[in-house]
């Protein structure tokens, strides 16, 4: 094929990344939203009230009543208690599966209200869940098939990184250079910049991205030396997460053993934590044992997790103190790596902008392509026209319909059945017409209409939220409402971004007329 | 290579692809299978090993099989590497059931 190496490793990284850019980058960017997951579903939930001053104790008196009211035949309790990402309190509760009544097993989150604890009614949504689920179960297609797809773009992309970082020599010096208002060479520039500088972050997201679905794409190693079906790999997916344990017998009487004593006797252990979450598990079996999980923001190892049984004279506690395996505790790190929940507000600020590097790297790989193949030729083919096309949709139709998707959130009406479905088929009606307006307008300055677009769809987020709650950006602040506030204020940046964007192409538009010089992008 | 190649080339390049997918794929299975085997003190945890580093596998190979002058010799790689990981699972195999 190629005579040099280095030409040959051109073409891989070329094809590599071109084959699945567009899916690549619809991976890239959901998967950074995905860092402000919490943040995202308090916005989403706006009947959710918000506390920062009630005391474990109150939180798990209001919990321990509303459980008891609403899940008395659950065997697994949760209460979420206010922590600086979620600070209201949550129950959750796993409903038993009665399949006479056609009830289904499956968990309920009910926020309360913090000063009576009653269950607050909160609006059906997507939430910020469903948003970061898109960057690997793409949603509509079958789950299996979402995974597969997304570990082959992963597989291609750490293909892409290695034979980008194997055809750049200069690797250091060029990520110190950009060269303004060359064209191709510009892009071939910032392409660097995006790729080089957070290159860790990159090996890293996608290394363990690949990984954290190997059993599903690597099956066939369970089922070959392990055993196979279904239970056979639920069994090895156990048998692999088996965890180490310190036991150590307590001050706690048996029949003394209930929430508040073990969250008591947990907050001496551990003192320099707050609690996250309790748990009561399987309740009312002989196995039935209280969880005091701590916040996971001290470091890359997960929360620490407290586990009270009541055994025959004492209460014992069982401290994790991680897994038992090598290469388990190896994929713990990396698994604790990708999901960033460790990180405190400016590391997750980090993670979301490398995270958005790494799709301005695929954006404009993609863009140094097109632009490529429309120099080869006079007239380029048809399918690249459509290529070209295509991209514009996809790149700024995605920001656009993630817009959509929360505008959705606060227009489509609460009553409306199946209304968390509709916030989804809003996101994706967006890309498509986004898309189609791309393919049929005549228009010289698409990119320019699509960032004026986006522009505004972000404009109207915070606008939106205004008139249709009572959570306008100056109560927010009035009532110390950091999440919803830094959401709407997340929102005007964004709008100010593209805003700017906007105003560059306008600029350069204007001057290519003139000058017949090349537009800036294609 | 461009996508207007001669059909000679397009077929040549069409089985390289093949070949780094494919092959990958399968060379990538079977170094997790010979890997999981070698750590034998901790049977799962020797599993979890071969699946994390086959993707290093998987990508190695997809490189190798661009990285040489022809796809014939591609293939005799990719075969080469199958044959040899197959046949020391093989007697991993026999020597652990001894």
């Amino acid at each position: 094929m190629k005579a040099r190496f280095r030409q040959s490793m051109g073409w891989l990284h070329t094809w590599s990344g071109v084959v699945f850019a567009w899916l690549l980058y619809f991976i890239f960017v959901t998967g950074s939203v995905g860092y402000f997951e919490n943040e995202i579903d308090r916005w989403m939930k706006p009947e959710i009230v918000t506390s920062n001053d009630v005391s474990d104790k109150q939180a798990i008196e209001l919990a321990m009543a509303q459980l008891a009211e609403h899940a008395d035949d659950a065997s697994q309790w949760y209460v979420s208690l206010p922590t600086s990402r979620d600070p209201y309190i949550e129950i959750s509760w796993l409903q038993p599966g009665d399949p006479e009544n056609q009830v289904r097993r499956q968990w309920h989150e009910k926020p309360l209200r913090p000063e009576s604890g009653e269950v607050l009614s909160v609006r059906d949504t997507s939430g910020g869940e469903t948003l970061y689920r898109l960057h690997y179960n793409l949603h509509y297609v079958p789950p299996l098939a979402g995974y597969i797809l997304t570990s082959l773009a992963g597989m291609l992309m750490l293909t892409g990184l290695v034979t980008g970082v194997i055809i750049h020599r200069k690797i250091f010096a060029e990520f110190f250079t950009f060269r303004n208002a060359k064209g191709l060479r510009s892009w071939l520039d910032i392409h660097n910049v995006f790729s080089v500088l957070p290159l860790p972050f990159h090996f890293m997201i996608t290394y363990s991205g690949v990984m954290l679905l190997m059993g599903v794409t690597m099956s066939q190693v369970i089922d070959t030396q392990y055993g196979e079906g279904r239970q056979m790999h639920r069994q090895f997916y156990d048998a692999s997460q088996l965890e180490d344990y310190t036991t150590i017998a307590t001050e706690i009487l048996p029949a003394q053993l209930n929430v508040d004593a073990a969250l008591a006797d947990a907050k001496q252990r551990v003192s320099d934590q707050a609690v996250n979450f309790v748990g009561v598990i399987d309740r009312n079996t002989a196995n039935e044992h209280i969880e005091i999980w701590f916040e996971a923001s001290e470091g890359v190892e997960f929360a620490s997790l407290l586990k009270y049984h009541a055994r025959a004279e004492r209460v014992e506690v069982e401290i994790a103190s991680g897994k038992v395996g090598r290469a388990a505790a190896i994929y713990d790190l990396l698994e604790h790596l990708h999901e960033g929940l460790f990180a405190d507000i400016y590391l997750r600020w980090l993670y979301f902008l490398c995270g958005l590097f790494g799709a301005a790297m695929i954006a404009s790989g993609m863009i140094i392509w097109l632009k490529k193949q429309m120099m080869k030729e006079a007239t380029p083919s048809m399918l690249i026209v459509l290529i070209v096309r295509l991209n514009r949709g996809v790149l700024l139709g995605l920001p656009i319909a993630i817009g959509c998707y929360f505008l959705s959130n606060r227009l489509l009406p609460v009553a409306m059945s199946d209304r968390a479905a509709w916030e989804m088929h809003t996101l994706f009606t967006a890309i498509l017409l986004c898309c189609l307006y791309c393919l049929t307008s005549r228009s010289q300055a698409q990119w320019l209409t699509m960032l004026r677009c986006t522009t505004l769809v972000y404009v109207l987020v915070p606008l939106v939220n205004m008139l249709t709650t009572d959570h306008s950006v100056i109560n927010s602040l009035l009532n110390e409402d950091w999440l919803m506030l830094g959401f709407d204020l997340s929102m005007l940046l964004f709008a100010g971004c593209f805003g700017l964007a906007a105003a560059v192409v306008s600029r350069q538009n204007a001057s290519s007329h003139i000058a017949k010089k090349e537009p800036l992008v294609c | 290579m461009s996508l207007s190649a001669k059909p000679a080339q397009a077929v040549a390049l069409g089985w390289r692809v093949l070949l780094a997918l494919v092959g990958g794929f399968v060379i990538a299975n079977l170094a997790a299978i010979a890997i999981s085997q070698l750590l034998v003190d901790n049977k799962v945890d020797g599993i979890v090993a071969g699946m994390m580093w086959s993707f290093v596998v998987y990508t190695f190979v997809i490189i190798c099989v661009f990285a040489v002058r022809s796809a014939w010799r591609a293939t005799i790689l990719v075969t080469t590497l199958i044959v040899l990981l197959y046949g020391s699972i093989q007697l991993l195999f026999a020597w652990e059931a001894v």
